[in-house]
């Protein structure tokens, strides 16, 4: 098991922080849903993820 | 590619986060060759620096991280783009993700997952062929 960086502490309560701050725009997501999302724009609109740059 | 240790910017308008990823990301094996506290100055660093990544944060002064996204990407499309942020609106990751950055992540995800994601990201970025 990984011992705890006090680095990974100090970002974990920035980002926590941010994150309580933000604007509730929209459905706040998480990392696994954004991986989801990513799959996804790759496999519907094939955009530049997916495209080898010319 | 030759054998050497990927190039990356960071920007973020926080010092520490910067000093923190730097470490993290030297750690995983990147070289950070430059780094920006907001958009415009991630814009001017990869222009100069040409990374092979570009770790942005989207809440910047001057100009905000997805605004530089989309001038990066315009003028160097070889970079790899990854977000890394805290806001995680759903709206804001498709956006980003539409706009060509190849990875969105939390800020608050564990060090050492936001290492291997950047990881596993410049991997999968090369594999489709996406080194300059």
């Amino acid at each position: 098991m990984r011992e705890k960086m006090p680095l990974e502490l100090l970002l974990r309560e920035i980002a926590e922080d941010e994150l309580a701050e933000a604007p509730a725009r929209n459905e706040v997501v998480s990392q696994e849903d954004i991986g989801q999302i990513i799959a996804r724009k790759r496999a519907n609109t094939g955009k530049r993820t997916d495209e080898k740059p010319s | 590619m030759a054998d050497r240790n990927p190039t990356i910017v960071v920007a973020d308008d926080e010092p520490h986060i910067r000093m923190m990823m730097k470490v993290v990301l030297a750690r995983g094996g990147f070289d950070v060759v430059g780094e920006a506290s907001n958009g415009r100055e991630a814009i001017e660093k990869c222009r100069l620096l040409r990374p092979d990544l570009v770790l942005l944060d989207i809440n910047m002064p001057i100009q905000n991280g997805d605004e530089a996204l989309a001038e990066i990407l315009k003028d160097l499309p070889e970079i790899a783009a990854i977000m890394f942020t805290s806001v995680a609106d759903s709206m804001t990751v498709e956006r980003c993700i539409e706009m060509g950055a190849v990875n969105y992540l939390r800020k608050d995800a564990p060090v050492q997952q936001i290492s291997e994601m950047v990881k596993q990201t410049w991997q999968e970025w090369r594999s489709r062929g996406g080194e300059p």
